[in-house]
C-alpha cells in the first residue's frame, strides 16, 4: 500500500512562490550583493536600450550578468567576446527566467591597466566621431565680461583662477558653478554644471578643471558624458584639468586645452598691465595728433598774418608809386625820344624840300622873269615893248623894260 | 558701451585723426576730447575694476 501524504499536510508553492523563496534566498545573503568575479565574457550583446548582457565563464561554470544602462554608460571600455574581466555586483534572480544572475554594476578588464584601457577606447571612438577635430574649436572671445568656472569651490584650482584674473583683468565677472571634480558624481556633477551654465545667455567662455592628482582623481574628465557635454557646449570651453603632464578626454574636446587653471586665466584674458600701456600709447598718440595739427595751422595763420600787416601794406603802398615812377618815367622817356625823333625827319625832309627849290636854280645862275602881276615869263608871246618886267636873280633882283621881242635864238 | 568697445573706438578715433588733415579744426578738437576722454575712462575702469565672484549655487559645499 502506497502511503500517501495527506493533502491537508502537503505543502503546494506556485513556481512563483518558490521562485521568490529562492530569490530571497540569495538577495537577502549580503556576502551575494557585493562580490567580484572573474571570468571570461561570452555571448557579448547590447540591446537597443543600452543594457549590457554577457555570460561570465570559467572552465566549470557559467553565470549570467546583465549591466543596465545606467551602469553601462560608466563603463570605459568596449567588452568584447573572450575578454578575461572583473565583474562586481549583486546577485539576483531574474524570475521570469528562473535564472541567477550578477546585476553588475562595473566591469573592468584584466591585462592592461584599466583606467588606461579605457581612456584609449574612448579617446579612440571621439575622434572616429571628430569631436576633437580643428573645425569644431571654437574661437575665444578678446575681452571677455564673465567667466563661468566649473570646480570645486573649494580646491586650488578656483583660488588659482581668482588670484591670476585680479592679477591680470580685474574686469571680468566669475561665475563660480561649484561642482565636484573627483569621485562618484563627479562626471554628472561637471555635466550638469556645463548644462545650467549654457542655460544662461551672459556667459563668455568658460573654465572646466580641477587641480592635479592621480589619474584615479582626475578620472570624471575622461569621463565619456563630460567630453560629450564640453562638446555640446555652446559657450567656448577652455580645460585647465591637473598639471602641464596630465592629458585627458576632456582637454582633447575643449576648444582651448590650458595646462593648469591660472594657464587658462593668462589665455582668454588681456593682461592689464599691456592694456595700459596701449592706452598711454593712444594718449601720447593722440596728443601728438593735435599738436601737429595745431602747429600746422599756427605756421599758415602766422603766414597769413604777415601777409596782412601794416608794415607790409605800406610796402606794398611804396611798392605801387615805385612802379608809378618807373612808368612814368618811362612814358616821359618814350615821349622825349618821338620829339627827337620828328625834329630829325623834319629836318631831312626840309632839305629834301630845299634840293627841289627852284632858289637853289637861280643859285647856278638862273633867274626868273615875270610879269608885274607876277606871271612868270615862258614865252615873248607874253610881253609887248616897253613892258615892264621884273627879273627875280639869285640875290635880289632887276627892274627892267621889253625894248624888243624877239624870236627865240633858234628862230 | 563696455571696455572692449570703448578702446575699439578709440583706436577708430586715432585712425581718424592721423588721416584728417581734411578734417575741419573743430572736428578735430571734438575726436581728441572724446579720444582723450575714452583713454581716460578706460583706464578708470582697469584701475578701479573690482574682481566680482558670484556662486550660481550659492552653495560651496563642494
Amino acid at each position: 500500500m502506497q502511503l500517501e501524504i495527506p493533502m491537508a499536510t502537503r505543502t503546494v508553492h506556485s513556481v512563483s512562490e518558490i521562485t521568490d523563496l529562492l530569490k530571497n534566498l540569495i538577495e537577502q545573503q549580503p556576502h551575494l550583493q557585493n562580490v567580484w568575479v572573474q571570468g571570461q565574457v561570452s555571448n557579448y550583446s547590447r540591446s537597443g536600450a543600452g543594457h549590457i548582457y554577457f555570460t561570465l565563464k570559467d572552465d566549470r561554470s557559467q553565470i549570467q550578468v546583465i549591466m543596465f544602462r545606467s551602469s553601462a554608460a560608466g563603463l570605459r571600455f568596449v567588452l568584447k567576446d573572450g575578454e578575461e574581466v572583473l565583474v562586481q555586483g549583486r546577485l539576483n534572480l531574474y524570475p521570469a527566467r528562473g535564472q541567477y544572475q550578477i546585476n553588475a554594476n562595473k566591469v573592468e578588464p584584466l591585462g592592461i591597466g584599466a583606467l588606461q584601457r579605457a581612456f584609449e577606447d574612448l579617446k579612440q571612438q571621439l575622434a572616429d566621431e571628430g569631436l576633437f577635430a580643428e573645425h569644431h574649436k571654437k574661437p575665444l572671445p578678446v575681452f571677455p565680461l564673465k567667466i563661468g568656472v566649473i570646480t570645486s569651490a573649494t580646491g586650488a584650482a578656483f583660488q588659482d583662477i581668482c588670484q591670476q584674473l585680479r592679477k591680470r583683468y580685474p574686469l571680468a565677472e566669475v561665475l563660480l558653478h561649484p561642482t565636484l571634480v573627483q569621485g562618484d558624481g563627479a562626471a554628472e556633477g561637471i555635466v550638469h554644471a556645463l548644462q545650467a551654465m549654457n542655460q544662461r545667455d551672459d556667459i563668455d567662455v568658460l573654465i572646466v578643471g580641477r587641480g592635479g592628482g592621480s589619474i584615479e582623481d582626475l578620472w570624471a574628465f575622461n569621463e565619456e558624458v563630460v567630453a560629450r557635454a564640453i562638446f555640446a557646449s555652446a559657450i567656448p570651453v577652455v580645460s585647465a584639468v591637473g598639471h602641464e603632464t596630465d592629458f585627458t578626454i576632456a582637454d582633447m574636446v575643449a576648444d582651448h586645452r590650458a595646462p593648469t587653471p591660472s594657464a587658462a586665466v593668462e589665455h582668454i584674458v588681456p593682461d592689464q598691465t599691456e592694456l595700459l600701456t596701449q592706452l598711454e600709447g593712444y594718449d601720447a598718440w593722440l596728443c601728438r595728433i593735435i599738436n601737429d595739427r595745431f602747429d600746422a595751422l599756427k605756421t599758415r595763420l602766422q603766414d597769413l598774418e604777415t601777409r596782412f600787416s601794416p608794415t607790409r601794406r605800406k610796402d606794398a603802398i611804396y611798392q605801387l608809386h615805385q612802379t608809378l615812377d618807373t612808368l612814368d618815367l618811362a612814358c616821359r622817356s618814350a615821349v622825349g625820344q618821338k620829339l627827337a625823333d620828328g625834329e630829325r625827319d623834319l629836318h631831312t625832309l626840309a632839305q629834301r624840300l630845299n634840293a627841289l627849290s627852284p632858289l637853289a636854280t637861280l643859285e647856278r645862275g638862273y633867274s626868273i622873269s615875270r610879269k608885274m602881276n607876277g606871271e612868270i615869263l615862258i614865252s615873248n608871246q607874253q610881253v609887248s615893248v616897253n613892258d615892264r618886267i621884273e627879273v627875280q636873280l639869285s640875290h635880289g633882283h632887276l627892274a627892267c623894260r621889253v625894248e624888243a621881242v624877239g624870236d627865240s635864238e633858234t628862230d | 558701451m563696455t571696455f572692449e568697445e570703448k578702446l575699439a573706438k578709440l583706436s577708430q578715433i586715432v585712425e581718424r585723426l592721423e588721416k584728417g588733415n581734411d578734417l575741419p579744426l573743430e572736428d578735430s578738437l571734438k575726436l581728441f576730447e572724446e579720444g582723450v576722454g575714452l583713454v581716460r575712462a578706460c583706464r578708470e575702469t582697469l584701475e578701479n575694476a573690482e574682481q566680482r565672484v558670484t556662486n550660481v549655487l550659492e552653495t560651496d559645499n563642494f
